[in-house]
């Protein structure tokens, strides 16, 4: 009975589960940005955090594309004394 | 030497996906992400926020579970779901996004070879005629029609048209002596003599038939019938089967496109006028135009969900039953090559010939 039980729950949480993923993945398909994102989540609550991605996305760019007589190998790293918003 | 601190901190990040898509990529990804969570091939939990990334998840474990990783022991390639046909470079994926006006309507699923894969055949195929008189003969008929169904294969047929085409140009002295001349010559008489008449089914019946008595050889057919196990039911997905009422287009694209990479190149020894001829080949493969893939399936997006569902299943089906397929072919291969090597060591006159057979990469320098 109890075992019973547990299988109907956990049965539930599946379809409950399926049902969450395929609400997101339709909004996903008419270009709308998912609520359940967790970079999303983490954006707005530190807006400050897109820095972290530009400033390394830079750093890959150059990494990638050697530029203004720059060459492959040097450190990218931001200027001494910036503080990047932690993001976890 | 120790430099003194920076005074930089960077941001741990945790549970955060390596893989960010445009909304380009991520409306058809959901479109099939949610088919695939229907047929039970992506899970709820493989969900991270990203349509793309789910559809990753779901489909990189339905290779796992398909035996991918004994896939990958010998053939060089990938299978991916993508949105175009054939491969694009950065600059040119950037330029069809930047030109694109709306999401695309059909995604595709998509196999291809970087490289042929080696094969040489001929010591395995005088093991088996010493087993009987018809088995490399039959076991050579099964396993290419096997590997058509999920490649091209460049083996002595292919080479004859080209030694035949560069012969017509060539005097009769420099024929005589040419490499040309010799892929005729190479043909073992097991294979010269009985493959061409001997058709697909009875070769398939003799393998069941004949009892090999040496272990290598029960192990080369138990495989090979596995491999043709797998393929039962299933064709050669060419892109030359892809209707234009099923990709407008497809027809111009396909008149540009050159013919696909051979997935594998089966000689009867390394080095042989056989290798010689698809080195030639491979030298200008690609030059006139983009390589058409090995295997490409349309999934058109918009049509309604009982109908996308089956068109999804049936691509998965396909996909499932190459790579099982492959997996078993990889296994023949290897024996093969082993049988090759010993053939080596039991006839090499000079001590440090090389005995490993060939990288699997034959193609490489021209890639």
């Amino acid at each position: 009975m109890k075992h019973r039980k547990l299988a109907v729950a956990a049965c539930r949480t599946i379809d409950e589960d399926a049902t969450r993923v395929l609400r997101a993945l339709k909004q996903a398909s008419h270009g709308h940005v998912s609520a359940n994102d967790p970079i999303m989540e983490h954006l707005k609550q530190c807006p400050e955090a897109y820095k972290v991605g530009e400033i390394l996305g830079k750093a890959f760019d150059s990494l990638k594309y050697a530029q203004d007589g720059s060459e492959i190998g040097d450190r990218y790293l931001p200027p001494s004394g910036v503080v990047i918003p932690p993001l976890v | 030497m120790i430099g003194l601190p920076l005074d930089v901190t960077f941001p741990g990040l945790k549970g955060i996906r390596w893989r960010y898509c445009t909304r380009w990529d991520e409306g058809p990804a959901a479109v099939v992400g949610m088919s695939l969570l229907r047929l039970a091939i992506c899970r709820p939990n493989d969900w991270s926020g990203s349509a793309v990334d789910f559809v990753a998840r779901g489909f990189g474990r339905f290779c796992s579970q398909n035996r991918a990783v004994d896939v990958k022991r010998v053939w060089v390639g990938d299978l991916r779901i993508t949105d175009s046909l054939f491969e694009l470079t950065d600059q040119e994926r950037n330029q069809v996004e930047a030109e694109r006006e709306c999401v695309t309507d059909h995604l595709y699923l998509v196999g291809d070879y970087e490289a042929a894969a080696s094969i040489p055949i001929g010591a395995t195929l005088a093991r088996l005629e010493a087993e009987h008189l018809l088995l490399p003969a039959a076991f050579y008929v099964v396993l290419t029609t096997n590997l058509y169904k999920w490649m091209r294969v460049y083996d002595y047929f292919d080479a004859q048209e080209h030694a035949e085409m560069w012969m017509e140009d060539l005097s009769d002295e420099e024929s005589e002596v040419s490499v040309y001349r010799k892929v005729d010559a190479e043909i073992p008489a097991c294979i010269k003599a009985r493959a061409k008449r001997l058709k697909y089914r009875r070769a398939r019946n003799l393998l069941g038939e004949i009892q090999p008595r040496t272990g290598v050889g029960r192990e080369l057919i138990r495989h090979l019938l596995e491999m043709d196990a797998h393929g039962q039911g299933h064709a050669h997905a060419w892109p030359g089967h892809i209707s234009e009422s099923e990709v407008p287009g497809i027809d111009d694209w396909l008149t540009d496109a050159e013919n696909s990479r051979p997935g594998c190149l089966i000689t009867w020894y390394e080095n042989d006028a056989i290798n010689a001829c698809f080195d030639e080949e491979a030298q200008h493969m690609g030059e006139n135009g983009p390589c058409q893939p090995n295997v490409a399936l349309p999934i058109r997006l918009d049509q309604p969900t009982k109908d996308l569902d089956e068109r999804v299943r049936r691509a998965f089906d396909h996909a499932g039953a190459m790579l099982q397929s492959l997996a078993s072919a990889a296994k023949i291969v290897e024996l093969i090559r082993d049988l090759y090597d010993e053939y080596l060591r039991e006839h090499r006159l000079e001590s440090g010939l090389p005995v490993e057979p060939g990288a699997a990469g034959v193609r490489e320098e021209q890639l």
